[in-house]
């Protein structure tokens, strides 16, 4: 089927009202907006923040679809009665008028269009990050499989910060030991360390969407028998079973910070210690805070400004 | 994770009803976002009580193109209907008036609305809920 694809750009205060009128257009299910901007990103605690290009914007671009069999004519004319009721309303409108375009789009387009945005990602020597759709057919070449179904958490394997911990994770003792991951998203990085031989793999989160994500994603690397997710907060006393040989924690620097006193409590002595989620400016910081938690930082890992630190806890 | 937020989008779609057709998969599929229905089972369950009503939902993409969304209130338009104890706004509402709706509501119904309009302040909010009004045949009256 084909659509109308219908963009504009309205001035802020007048899209409120223009979204009203075109929601009431009998063919349109819903409007899409953006330059819409948040005083708060939706969750500050899980350290998120805007690009700042997303800040601040007078203008709003609405987009609008309606099936190909409505003439052009038809809904430019509906088009410019609306605009004409908003403006009559007190509005400033602006040049909206002039900014429609309009456009055919064939379903197609997006059904299956997103699902070309993400292939097959090889990290480091060892390992390969699988799209789920392709986990039948996507050629491995000997690499240790990660499957992930890209969505709602964290840690999809195309970050440089996922990358880098995983690649760190390589030349690092993982087989037969115990693995925490702290912040897991996806859950990439606790498959990974499975992938890797791990005895046993704890992944925690503090966003129960992660934990739902990574809970379906290590069903479907048929690793529930090693991976345990856990919906927790270690800055909150989350409880330990028992103490690591090994953890990662990619988050943000100043959770990383927080964090490094109780990762060094949750290891054993010469128990390693993955970070990252902060870039180069930011990396003495996390080193200095490493430190002073009795770690010894043994190796960083730099991809374009993204860095990923390997620390040892000392005995 | 290193969540920065490279892309925001507002949907207004019907509550429990989002579908993969326009606007919501034209809308993630060019966010480049993975798992369009996972979105709409997602929406659909969060908004099951709501359905007949319009519900913006906030989307916000990060960097590796994961994302998650934020429920907001009812578009003013709908918050002035139940208001003015109306279906539908004029078909002409330049000409013909079908409710009034004291100042006092504006402001409540601007305040509510607040975190989701581009409005730096109550009044600029005000303005934009006075308008919405207006262009709905709506009377506002101190």
């Amino acid at each position: 089927m084909k659509w109308w694809q219908i963009r504009l750009a309205v001035p802020a205060e007048a899209s409120e009202a223009l979204a009203a009128r075109l929601q009431d257009w009998p063919e349109v299910q819903g409007v899409a907006m953006e330059g819409v901007w948040d005083a708060t990103p939706p969750h500050p605690e899980y350290g998120e923040w805007f690009d700042e290009s997303l800040l601040n914007s007078d203008v709003i671009q609405v987009t609008v679809y309606v099936p190909e069999t409505v003439a052009e004519a038809v809904w430019r004319a509906r088009l410019a009665e609306d605009l004409a009721v908003v403006a009559s309303a007190g509005l400033d409108v602006g040049e909206a008028l002039d900014s429609v375009r309009g456009e055919q789009m064939d379903e197609e387009s997006w059904a299956s269009a997103w699902k070309e945005d993400f292939s097959p990602i090889p990290v480091g020597r060892r390992f390969i990050i699988v799209p789920r759709w392709l986990s039948d057919e996507a050629e491995t070449d000997g690499r240790l499989p990660i499957v992930i179904e890209p969505g709602m958490a964290f840690g999809t394997g195309t970050h440089q910060t996922t990358q880098l911990c995983l690649e760190a994770m390589e030349d690092l003792p993982v087989e037969g030991r115990r693995v925490i991951d702290i912040g897991c998203g996806t859950g990439v990085l606790s498959i990974g360390a499975a992938r890797l031989g791990a005895a046993e793999v704890t992944a925690i989160d503090i966003d129960p969407v992660a934990v739902r994500a990574a809970g379906a994603n290590v069903r479907d690397n048929g690793l529930t028998g090693v991976v345990t997710v856990r919906e927790g907060d270690l800055l909150r006393g989350f409880p330990l079973p028992h103490r690591y040989d090994g953890a990662v924690a990619n988050i943000l620097r100043d959770i990383v910070i927080a964090l490094a006193p109780q990762a060094a409590r949750a290891l054993n002595p010469g128990g390693w210690f993955i970070t990252s989620g902060f870039i180069h400016t930011q990396a003495g910081q996390v080193e200095q805070a490493l430190r002073q938690a009795g770690f010894t930082v043994e190796r960083r890992l730099q991809r374009d400004d993204w860095v990923a630190l390997v620390a040892v806890r000392q005995p | 994770m290193p969540k920065k937020i490279i892309k925001v989008v507002k949907l207004q779609i019907p509550a429990g009803k989002a579908t993969p057709a326009p606007p919501v998969g034209p809308a993630l599929g060019q966010a480049q976002v993975g798992n369009i229905m996972g979105f709409c089972k997602e929406f659909n369950a969060r908004t099951a009580d709501q359905v007949g009503l319009v519900i913006p939902v906030v989307i916000y993409v990060y960097e590796d193109r994961s994302y998650t969304f934020d429920l907001k209130t009812p578009p003013a338009a709908v918050l002035l209907k139940k208001a003015a104890g109306i279906e539908s706004g004029s078909p002409e509402p330049n000409k013909k008036k079908v409710a009034t709706v004291k100042r006092a509501k504006v402001r409540e119904i601007a305040e509510q609305k607040m975190p989701d309009l581009n409005a730096a302040s109550v009044e600029a909010a005000m303005r934009m809920v006075e308008g919405t009004a207006r262009s709905m045949g709506i009377v506002i009256e101190d």
